[in-house]
């Protein structure tokens, strides 16, 4: 955006200096005359001129990070005409989450500013260290150019919307809470205990329980021991996992959801899925939370390798603290697009009665279940889940156990 | 103190060297002064008080010498102003001339200091170059005054005024930038270059008629060694000119058809009566003249100090880093055409021969028209239709249906083939959903 130049030379002076040098024809005004007739030409043709040919652009490096890391935007100015310019005053703006490194306290935080005097023919490169505290996606700028003519009597701005993208990932959940031990227990008994019997693969026999299917019965066993044996298998070797998300921290969703809460468990959800995808397993997202961007309930599908994990991340680092629905209702509405067999790992401030029965229903879907929650589950609930065979684990700052 | 801060100090140094002059001179003519003040050596002492009252008072442990300098300073105006000859001055008169050169003095003194505090204040150079005009306007207007330097004086505002002008803008504004950008600030010690000119400019103003002695005597003996070289250097040119004249004569009596003759006494007199006519209207012609080369001579002064004293500093937050290189770009012709005012772009409409091709070209003309009317701009020349078209998409979403004209003009365009009517029908239905959107 370009606007016209700010502030002028006083060309009345210049009229009056003209004027008095005609009338008095005395050769000290002559040259005071001539010099502000000269200066007002230098000022409108400089101030015209000082933006003109000047091109900026912003980058940023890196442009995917994790949350408390730095990162550097690097602006270029580029003069091309050959015309240098007495000064050149650079803003950029920084969103909220993103701050200048090192700053002192009281010193703005908004932006980072630079200024410089560009000579003819010159490309200036800055870079300025950025430090991302907060996980999220940031749109760095717009950058602001300020530059005027020589001799200080005008000035003209120019706007300039900077396509600069940040996504930063949220913090490993033991960086974030050093009193919240790593997520690596968790992560390894849901790769053990996250895989489907394979009936292809028999490991023994065990007492009949009431609901085992009928069809599971050893029946050469049962004879032989006189009383009914259920047949039990190797885990098979699926090694999907999806991460089913919850933000909303209260039964009503459409209430905003605890910032605290809400960032446990994606930072939780992150480190699982990094942890996920190094062992080699295939990694998914659904979540009931908005993207702050788009505004929309994102979704990753299931996949292996570093886009899968990259697009999970994003979701994550995008996420606000407002749920688009009811985290049961997502999770049952999504459960005809997961694959038959893999690990749902349910990450939930809160887990309500609702939301367990949901994750009975998903087990009852044939998927293992393992469920996350910061707010420990009343006893029924527990109970409820126990009896389903759905693993529970506490993701409360205080302790870090398994409940079943 | 830094070079720009050096640079800075000088100039403004000669503008209030040029007001306290000019005061000075008119001063001293209305308070009985018996011969005018030479205005060239007030200027000079002037100057080199101001650069070495500046260089001092910057320093921030002079705070307690204010008193003795403001003392040092108002004594001496008054000392000098009593030492210069009167004419017939009683009692009253060098009361006056005493009172009126002291408060001169004071004002020297208050004016220095606010502009050794407030050196990179373009506000206050500004003020201080208007102040100048204004002041050698009354000098030049009042009669008896030394009048000779006054041009050189005010050749000397002029650059001095331009040079503090930039120079006080470029560096508050890097202050300015080095501040919200939390850059180190310079360092804003007493200068001991801007004291030891201002020194000098004291001393040769103390001295000015012996140096004047001095320049007239070396100009005794410089000027005849100096003519004589001109004129050996000058003579070979004589005689080729006088060798190719007599040859090139003929040749232009043949061109031009003129005939050559001798001078008579007729084009003697005609000539007299030329350089009467001209002596006549010789203010005027010479008056233009030296606005001209006074108009010269100034913008080149302005670039040339501008080039040699521009701010290279710059004002960067920590940890920041700025690399420059070469970058190569347009032409001094082509940056001044920037100044011309610019045509309206005149696109031209695609002929509509009746066939599909040409409906799909006519459709996205005016997809492109209606583009650049809502904001989003006519497609640029490096940019495909499909990437235009991402680009619409990115401001607004709801140019998404665009697709069908877009993905038609492709066809057309890229593919060469003319489209099957219903898809120029689905393209002119995006059009109407388009138009009707932006109305």
């Amino acid at each position: 955006m370009n606007q016209r130049p700010v502030g002028a030379f006083p060309g009345l002076a210049v009229v009056v200096l003209v004027v008095t040098a005609a009338v008095t024809r005395a050769p000290a005004i002559i040259v005071a005359a001539a010099g502000a007739v000269v200066a007002w030409a230098v000022v409108f043709v400089t101030g015209r001129l000082a933006l003109v040919g000047v091109e900026a652009t912003v980058e940023l490096d890196p442009v995917r990070l994790q949350a408390g890391e730095t990162l550097t935007a690097v602006v270029t100015v580029v003069n091309r005409k050959p015309i240098p310019l007495p000064w050149l005053d650079l803003r950029l703006a920084l969103p909220d989450g993103v701050e200048a490194a090192g700053v002192a306290p009281g010193s703005p935080r908004q932006h980072v500013g630079a200024g410089f005097a560009p000579r003819g023919h010159e490309r200036a490169v800055l870079r300025f260290p950025l430090l991302a505290p907060q996980r999220g996606a940031y749109a760095i700028g717009p950058l602001r150019m300020r530059a005027g003519d020589w001799l200080g009597f005008s000035w003209v701005e120019r706007t300039i919307v900077a396509d600069a993208q940040a996504v930063v990932y949220p913090a490993p959940i033991a960086l974030r809470d050093r009193h919240r031990p790593s997520l690596r227990p968790i992560a390894e008994t849901a790769v053990r205990r996250g895989l489907l019997p394979d009936p292809l693969r028999f490991r023994g026999v065990r007492d009949h329980r009431v609901g085992d299917p009928r069809k599971e019965i050893h029946w050469k066993a049962s004879a032989r021991l006189r009383d009914l044996q259920t047949k039990i298998y190797e885990p098979a070797t699926s090694l999907d996992a999806i991460f089913l998300l919850n933000v909303a921290s209260y039964e009503q969703f459409w209430v905003q959801a605890d910032p605290e809460a809400t960032e446990v468990v994606i930072s939780a959800t992150a480190e699982l899925a990094r942890i996920a995808a190094e062992a080699g397993r295939q990694v998914g997202l659904v979540t009931n939370g908005l993207d702050n961007l788009t505004h929309e309930r994102p979704r990753s599908a299931l996949g292996r390798g570093p886009r899968p994990l990259r697009r999970t991340l994003d979701i994550l680092a995008r996420l606000g603290p407002y749920a688009a629905a009811s985290a049961e209702a997502v999770f049952l509405r999504e459960r005809g697009r997961l694959p038959w067999g893999a690990t749902l790992i349910v990450v939930t401030p809160r887990l309500g009665p609702e939301l367990a029965s949901a994750c009975v229903s998903l087990r009852r879907s044939g998927h293992r279940v393992l469920a996350l929650s910061i707010t420990p589950p009343l006893p029924m609930v527990s109970g409820q889940l126990r009896q389903h065979d759905i693993t529970l684990d506490d993701l409360g700052p205080s302790r870090w156990r398994e409940v079943s | 103190m830094r070079r720009p801060l050096l640079f800075l100090a000088i100039a403004r140094a000669i503008l209030e060297a040029v007001i306290f002059a000019s005061v000075a001179a008119v001063l001293h003519r209305v308070a009985a002064g018996r011969e005018p003040l030479s205005i060239a050596s007030a200027a000079l002492l002037c100057f080199g008080a101001a650069l070495v009252l500046i260089a001092l008072l910057r320093d921030a442990r002079a705070e307690r010498q204010n008193v003795l300098l403001t003392v040092s300073v108002v004594g001496g105006t008054v000392v000098l102003a009593v030492l210069q000859p009167t004419a017939n001055a009683d009692g009253l008169a060098v009361l006056t001339r005493i009172i009126g050169f002291a408060i001169l003095g004071e004002a020297f003194v208050w004016r220095i200091l606010s502009v050794a505090r407030s050196i990179t204040r373009w506000s206050d150079a500004r003020g201080s170059a208007v102040l100048a005009s204004i002041a050698l306007g009354v000098a030049a207007v009042v009669p008896g005054l030394d009048g000779g330097p006054l041009p050189v004086l005010a050749l000397l505002a002029v650059a001095g005024a331009g040079l503090a002008l930039s120079l006080a803008r470029s560096t508050e504004e890097l202050d300015m930038a080095g501040r919200t950008g939390r850059g180190t600030a310079s360092g804003r010690t007493a200068a001991g270059a801007a004291f030891v000119i201002g020194a000098l400019a004291v001393l040769a103003a103390l001295f000015s008629p012996a140096l004047r002695a001095l320049a007239a005597t070396a100009g005794h003996v410089v000027g005849p060694l100096l003519a004589q070289i001109v004129y050996w250097v000058a003579l070979p040119f004589g005689y080729l000119a006088a060798f190719l004249v007599p040859l090139l004569q003929p040749l232009a009596g043949l061109l031009f058809g003129r005939e050559v003759r001798a001078v008579g006494p007729e084009d003697t007199i005609r000539e007299q009566l030329m350089v009467e006519a001209l002596e006549q209207t010789r203010p005027l012609v010479f008056g233009a003249i030296e606005l001209l080369i006074a108009m010269l001579a100034v913008a080149f002064g302005i670039i040339l100090i501008d080039r040699l004293t521009r701010e290279h500093r710059s004002a960067l937050p920590e940890g920041a880093t700025l690399d420059r290189e070469y970058a190569s770009g347009a032409s001094l012709r082509e940056t001044l055409g920037a100044l011309l005012p610019r045509r309206p772009v005149r696109r031209a409409r695609p002929r509509d021969d009746g066939s599909t091709a040409a409906a799909v070209r006519l459709l996205y003309w005016r997809f492109l028209d209606l583009a650049e009317r809502a904001g989003g701009g006519w497609r640029a020349i490096a940019e495909t239709p499909g990437e235009h078209w991402a680009r619409l998409r990115r401001t607004d979403h709801r140019w998404a249906a665009a697709r069908p004209i877009v993905e038609a003009f492709e066809r057309v365009r890229y593919g060469e083939e003319d489209p099957a009517p219903q898809i120029v029908e689905g393209a002119r239905l995006a059009y109407r959903e388009l138009a009707s959107r932006r109305d």
